[in-house]
C-alpha cells in the first residue's frame, strides 16, 4: 500500500507551548490509523497541526508526495483532506441540509452539490429525516453523524478525526466507529485521534501510542491490543 | 398643554428606525464575523455623507448619484480598513482589545482626513425634497427614500443570508470560523465581503442623516451610540434582532422626545435614551432579541 499522508518529525503546540515532540505518523491508502494515548498526550494537537489548527514549530507534512506544510486549511480541504473536529463539529445555527451545503462549499455546480448531498442522505438516512432541523437541536450522536456527512459531501481522499467518540454514549460511539470503518472500506483513508483506546484500536489497522507528546509505540492495532504491558502502562487496558 | 400628533411621532419613529438599521447592520455583521466592536464604523457613515454631499451639492449630480457615491466610497473604506488594518492585526494574534483600540485610532485618522478634505465647519444639503400629507402625517421624499432603502436592504439581506451560497457561508463563518475553514470556506474572503457591505450600508445611512439634518465631521459618532444600542438590544451578530431593535429604539427615541417636552425637559436628553436602553439590555438581558429567533435567526 502506498503512503498518502506523512507527518514527519512534527513538533507542534499552541503559542509558545510545545505539546508534540518530533513525532512521525504515516497513513497508507485504504487503512485506518489510530493515535491513542492518555489525556494531554498530544493526540489532538498532532491531528490539528496537519491542518494548521495548532502551531507547527518544526517538521513536514507530505500529502500524495507533495509538501503541504503551512498551506491554508481551506486549500487543504479542497485538495481532498477532510477533517472532523472533536467538539463544535457542526454549524449549530444552520439546518442539517445547510450544514451539508457548506460541506460542499468548494463545489460550485448546484446539481453536483444536490447529487452529493443525496448520496450522503443515502449513507446516513437519519440526516434526510432531519434535513430541515437546526443542527443545534440534534443529539450528540446525530451531530457526530452530521459531522461525518458534512465531510463526506466532498468525497475526500483522506479523513482526519479528532476523538470521534468523545462524549458519546457507548451505543452511539460504536455506531460512529462502524460508520468510520464503512467510510474506509469505501476507499477513504482515515487518521484519527481516539481517547477510547480499545474501541479505536479494534476498528483500525495500525496504531500509534503517544505519551507526553512522544511516540512510545507503533505497530498493527492487533499487536498493540495484544501487548498486555503496553495496554496496562499506557492505555488503561486491563489484562 | 402640548398637543401631540401621535401618528406623526409613529412615522418619525419609522424614519429613525430605518436610519439606525442601515447604520447598525454592518456593525452587527462585522462583529459577528471578526468578534470586536468597530468604532471606525462611525467614519464609514461620515465618509458616505461627505462623498454624497460632494456629488449632490458640489457637482450637482442629484441624490441618486450621491447615494451611489456614498455606497461606493464607504464600501472602499470598509475594504481598506479590513485589508490594511484589521486582517494584518488578526494575523499577528491581536486580541479584541487590540482590535478595538485600533478601530478607535483608525476612526480618528479617517475623521481628521475628512476634516482636511472638506473642512470642519457645518455643511447643509440645499436640495428641496417634495413633501405630502397623509391625513395628519407629513411625509417628505427623503424619508420615503430612507424607509424604502431600509426595506430593500432587509429584503436583499434576508434572501442573501438564507438562500445563497455566500449568505450561508457568512452564517457558517460567523457561527464557527474554524469549521467553516475546515469545510473549504475562505473565511477571510467572506469577512471582506461583510466589511464591504456593512460599510456601504453605513455610508448610505450617513448620507440620509446628513441630508435630513446637517453635515459635521462628528456625524458618524452621533449615530454610533444608537447603532451600538441596536446591536446590543438586537443581540450581537443578529441581523433579525437588529431589525427589531432599530425600530424599538426609533420608537423609544421619538416617543421619549414627546415625554421630555411634556415634562418640560431639554430634548437634548433624547441621546440618552439609546444609551439607557443599551445599559438596561446589558443588565437585564445581555443576549437581547437574538434568542427570539434562536440561533437560526442569528448570524453568529
Amino acid at each position: 500500500m502506498s503512503t498518502i499522508l506523512k507527518a514527519v518529525d512534527v513538533v507542534a503546540g499552541y503559542g509558545k507551548l510545545v505539546v508534540v515532540h518530533k513525532v512521525t505518523v504515516e497513513l497508507k491508502k485504504n487503512e485506518i490509523v489510530v493515535i491513542v494515548g492518555p489525556n494531554g498526550s498530544g493526540k489532538s494537537t498532532l491531528i490539528k497541526s496537519i491542518l494548521g489548527f495548532s502551531k507547527l514549530f518544526d517538521g513536514k507534512i507530505l500529502y500524495e508526495n507533495q509538501d503541504i506544510t503551512g498551506l491554508r486549511t481551506d486549500r487543504l480541504i479542497r485538495m481532498g483532506i477532510g477533517y472532523v473536529p472533536q467538539i463544535n463539529n457542526v454549524f449549530t445555527n444552520l439546518t442539517v441540509e445547510e450544514n451539508l451545503e457548506i460541506g460542499a462549499y468548494p463545489k460550485k455546480d448546484k446539481n453536483e452539490v444536490k447529487a452529493s448531498i443525496s448520496e450522503v442522505y443515502d449513507m446516513f438516512p437519519v440526516l434526510r429525516q432531519k434535513k430541515n432541523e437546526r443542527a443545534g437541536n440534534l443529539s450528540g450522536g446525530e451531530r457526530q453523524i452530521l459531522a461525518l456527512g458534512r465531510v463526506m459531501v466532498l468525497k475526500p481522499k483522506i479523513l482526519l478525526f479528532d476523538e470521534p467518540t468523545a462524549s458519546l454514549s457507548p451505543i452511539a460511539a460504536s455506531q460512529v466507529l462502524s460508520y468510520i470503518r464503512e467510510i474506509c472500506d469505501s476507499g477513504i483513508s482515515v487518521l484519527m485521534a481516539e481517547q477510547n483506546a480499545r474501541k479505536g484500536l479494534a476498528v483500525s489497522d495500525r496504531g500509534y501510542i503517544l505519551v507526553d507528546g512522544r511516540c512510545v509505540k507503533e505497530g498493527s492495532s492487533k499487536e498493540i491490543l495484544e501487548d498486555k504491558e503496553i495496554g496496562k502502562l499506557y492505555l488503561g487496558l486491563k489484562a | 398643554m402640548v398637543v401631540v400628533n401621535w401618528l406623526q411621532v409613529l412615522f418619525n419613529s419609522a424614519v429613525t428606525g430605518s436610519l439606525y438599521l442601515l447604520a447598525a447592520v454592518g456593525l452587527t455583521l462585522t462583529y459577528g464575523l471578526t468578534r470586536f466592536p468597530n468604532f471606525a464604523h462611525a467614519e464609514f457613515m461620515a465618509l458616505g455623507a461627505y462623498a454624497g454631499y460632494t456629488i449632490a451639492e458640489q457637482l450637482k449630480l442629484g441624490f441618486p448619484y450621491s447615494f451611489i457615491a456614498a455606497f461606493i466610497s464607504s464600501a472602499a473604506l470598509g475594504a481598506a480598513s479590513y485589508l490594511l488594518v484589521f486582517r494584518p492585526l488578526t494575523h499577528r494574534g491581536a486580541t479584541i482589545i487590540h482590535l478595538m483600540v485600533a478601530s478607535i485610532g483608525l476612526d480618528f485618522f479617517v475623521r481628521h482626513l475628512i476634516k482636511q478634505v472638506w473642512g470642519g465647519e457645518q455643511l447643509s444639503f440645499r436640495m428641496v425634497w417634495p413633501y405630502f400629507d397623509v391625513g395628519p402625517v407629513r411625509i417628505t421624499g427623503l424619508w420615503v427614500a430612507l424607509i424604502l432603502s431600509a426595506i430593500v436592504m432587509v429584503g436583499v439581506m434576508h434572501i442573501v443570508l438564507t438562500r445563497t451560497r455566500l449568505g450561508k457561508a457568512i452564517r457558517a463563518s460567523a457561527n464557527n470560523p474554524d469549521l467553516a475553514m475546515a469545510s473549504g470556506v475562505d473565511v477571510e474572503k467572506i469577512a471582506l465581503v461583510v466589511w464591504i457591505v456593512g460599510a456601504a450600508l453605513a455610508g448610505v445611512g450617513g448620507l440620509f442623516r446628513a441630508a435630513d439634518t446637517r453635515l459635521v465631521p462628528l456625524i458618524g459618532w452621533e449615530i454610533l451610540l444608537p447603532a451600538f444600542a441596536v446591536v446590543i438590544l438586537g443581540g450581537i451578530g443578529s441581523f433579525y434582532g437588529a431589525l427589531i431593535a432599530a425600530y424599538v429604539i426609533g420608537l423609544a427615541e421619538n416617543f421619549g422626545v414627546v415625554f421630555l417636552v411634556m415634562f418640560k425637559l431639554s430634548t437634548d436628553y433624547k441621546f440618552a435614551i439609546a444609551f439607557l436602553i443599551l445599559i438596561l439590555t446589558l443588565i437585564l438581558k445581555p443576549s437581547g432579541f437574538g434568542r427570539l429567533f434562536g440561533e437560526g435567526g442569528k448570524v453568529v
